[in-house]
């Protein structure tokens, strides 16, 4: 099964929210849709469930258009909610009725979803009275009622508390694993490098990089090598690497870095040459790694570099 | 379709489900079967018949000063039973003595004229008007007296008394009054308190942010028929369980109520007998879901809670207008804005419903009416679903009706 989001357009009024938009996501991955506040992520998501018409462009499922795979589709909307002043358990079943389940089976998986979500306790109570963490469990429930193949979330790891996290996480997890599509938005990083093969960064409703993570990650350069001393000290394993000649030579920089010791080569083809000097020389080390990017650097990198050159051009404007 | 019947399931037991729903219902059935049952209920405390009342009630006392030398507490007590008469030697001291509360009631009886002393707080109960007839009849027995009339003459001539009957041609305009009159005032109620429930729940659903998750999960028709139906289907539930006892208490109890009073018997009898009922439910039916409809497509405009009463005025300037012109169809159901305005939606199901009652309109006339108001109520149902759709795309700011129409324009 595949998402495929081609040359998506919308404006509101005078503003350009998404443009040219496409992108593609695939069954049995996890795709991550990272963008700064008002990128256009939900604008984005919106769109593929059909409750903003685009003005231009395709999203289809299978060649399908999403808003007639709608069923299919479980939905965590950004802007939570549900009837406050109604059982919990009447409403789940009443969203699964509407999605296409008999009532009997929507109370029942609305049930099941509960207890894999660690939240059976609230079935009978009304909405007002939980926590907006678990409220936002249950809209989780919600979004897995019909057991749908497609799964988007909205901005899912807001508003959790690290016990809610890890329980959404394991679920998107198990998610993946029984080959659903999923895409999720989100503007923590580290939740997305954790679980999504793939991401796509919206800047100002335009792509600014998208593709496979590994893949992103292998384009940068990998000239950075972590050190690690046997013997915590990062200061002494410091000056142990400048006296060291080749290492010297080889490194453009050498940073102490937590417990352990950054060097920058000059050039990342000297890797090797790098880890025989280390191995020749006296220095107790403990472990050796090439350090790939983080995908907040990355994203930073791309975000901030568009974001800084905007200032630059505004303030000459 | 099947999402509109759970659409209206889901919407009328979460309105007839609450404990307040189930309380007020039951306590305005008792209050209105307490008032169906009045005749028995004051019957009750009444002790049940002339003999007990006779043997058992204390009378209040009554005073008279007698100036003619015609009366006696045996003649008083023939013409006012209700009091236990005493006479007086002089009338100077009634006034303090009713103040004081030495007796309830002070006569003044003259030749020609006679004077009758109350309480202030009995101004209302009419009773005085016995006194007068009194003082005629015994004016007009002494007048018959002193001419040589025998006794057995002057008491038959008194005691003449012919039957008035009052024969009514056509539809009786006191009793239909007050059929339309009760009739207009529920129907307002109604309208306006389950109108603005609508607007409550949709405005609910926009605020909470529900409605993200709807309109993915079904289309807006589904969602506007089945949300405004379920609530006046809870409407009619809520007043139907309040009306139709306290209607059928009165309907077997109709002989009590002749007696109790003759003119809410009459009503009464004239909702039974006539096409009043059916008239009322269609006319309910068509002005309910005319302003609901309303009430949901504006409650779907708004984005913070604090500015649903401003939305809807719209609706209830109408409806106020609506009841004011079949306020006068109660005066003039032949004038010709009322007749008009049983043609005009938004007014027609009230102006027609007081008209058809006030006067004998066609039933072509009635028809026509109903079909315009459902029509019109369909293509507004139509509409307001658009707008609801619409609405879920509105945050911030209230919109104007030409935002709204433009954003309706672009789909």
């Amino acid at each position: 099964m595949q998402l495929r989001i081609e040359k998506l357009n919308k404006s509101f009024g005078t503003k350009h929210v998404l443009q040219d938009l496409s992108f593609t996501a695939r069954s049995g991955v996890a795709m991550g849709l990272l963008g700064r506040n008002g990128s256009g992520k939900t604008t984005t998501i919106r769109t593929i469930m059909g409750i903003f018409p685009a003005d231009s462009g395709t999203s289809t499922i299978d060649g399908v258009p999403t808003q007639k795979m709608r069923k299919r589709i479980g939905y965590l909307p950004e802007e939570r909610g549900l009837y406050p002043k109604r059982i919990i358990g009447e409403q789940m079943a009443y969203i699964g009725t509407l999605r296409g389940l008999k009532p009997k089976v929507a109370k029942e998986r609305a049930k099941q979803l509960l207890v894999r979500l660690e939240a059976e306790e609230y079935f009978d109570k009304k909405l007002d009275t939980l926590s907006k963490g678990n409220q936002q469990k249950i809209q989780l429930a919600i979004a897995l009622l019909t057991n749908p193949d497609i799964v988007i979330l909205d901005e899912p790891f807001s508003g959790l508390d690290p016990v809610n996290s890890q329980i959404l996480k394991r679920v998107v997890e198990e998610l993946v694993a029984e080959g659903k599509l999923v895409l999720f938005s989100s503007h923590e990083m580290g939740y997305v490098e954790e679980f999504c093969d793939d991401i796509c960064i919206i800047h100002q409703g335009q792509i600014v990089l998208d593709g496979r993570l590994r893949d992103i990650k292998a384009s940068y350069p990998r000239h950075q090598i972590l050190v690690r001393p046997e013997v915590p000290g990062a200061a002494e394993l410091k000056q142990q690497l400048l006296q060291s000649n080749t290492v010297s030579r080889l490194a453009a920089d050498i940073a102490a870095e937590g417990q352990g010791c950054l060097v920058t080569l000059h050039n990342e083809r000297d890797k090797a040459a790098l880890f025989t000097a280390l191995t020749e020389s006296r220095i107790a080390i403990d472990g050796i790694s090439v350090v790939e990017p983080r995908l907040e650097d990355i994203f930073v990198e791309k975000v901030g570099r568009e974001v800084s050159a905007e200032e630059d051009g505004g303030a000459v404007a | 379709m099947r999402n509109f019947f759970t659409v209206l399931k889901f919407e009328y037991l979460g309105m007839v489900r609450p404990k307040g729903f189930l309380i007020s219902t039951i306590l305005f059935m008792g209050i209105l079967l307490a008032a169906a049952n009045l005749p028995l209920i004051m019957g009750l405390f009444q002790g049940g018949g002339d003999d007990v009342y006779a043997a058992d009630y204390e009378r209040p006392v009554g005073v008279f000063y007698d100036a003619t030398d015609w009366y006696s507490e045996e003649v008083l007590a023939v013409w006012s039973p209700e009091f236990a008469w005493e006479p007086i030697a002089s009338p100077a001291d009634i006034e303090a003595g009713l103040e004081e509360g030495a007796f309830a009631i002070g006569l003044v009886l003259e030749m020609d004229n006679v004077r009758v002393y109350m309480p202030g707080g009995d101004w209302m109960g009419g009773g005085h008007f016995g006194f007068y007839e009194m003082a005629r009849s015994m004016a007009q027995s002494v007048t018959l007296a002193q001419a040589g009339v025998d006794e057995g003459t002057i008491t038959a001539v008194l005691a003449t008394d012919p039957a008035m009957e009052l024969i009514i041609v056509g539809r009786d305009g006191g009793q239909s009054y007050w059929v339309a009159l009760v009739f207009t005032i529920l129907l307002m109620l109604v309208v306006s308190i389950f109108g603005a429930v609508v607007a409550q729940s949709v405005s609910t659903e926009k605020t909470s942010k529900a409605i993200e998750l709807l309109t993915i999960s079904t289309g807006p028709n589904s969602l506007i028929f089945g949300k405004v139906i379920g609530v006046g289907l809870a409407a009619i539930t809520q007043f139907g369980l309040m009306l139709v006892p306290a209607f059928l208490v009165i309907y077997f109890n109709l002989d009590h109520w002749h007696e109790f009073s003759p003119m809410v018997g009459g009503i009464v009898e004239m909702v039974f007998a006539s096409n009043v009922l059916g008239l009322a439910f269609v006319f309910f039916l068509l002005s309910f879901f005319t302003y609901a409809f309303v009430f949901a497509a504006l409650g779907s405009t708004v984005t913070r809670a604090e500015d649903l009463s401003s939305v809807q005025s719209l609706p209830s300037f109408l409806l106020m207008i609506a009841y004011y012109v079949s306020f006068s169809a109660l005066f003039a159901p032949d004038a010709i804005h009322v007749q008009i305005l049983s043609y005009v939606p938004f007014f027609s199901p009230l102006v027609m419903m007081a008209r058809a009652t006030m006067t004998e309109v066609p039933v072509t006339e009635i028809a026509l009416s109903a079909g315009v108001s459902f029509l019109y109520v369909l293509g507004l149902g139509f509409l307001s679903a658009k707008i609801y759709r619409v609405g879920v795309m509105l945050t911030g700011n209230r919109p104007s009706l030409r935002q709204i129409f433009k954003m309706l324009r672009a789909g």
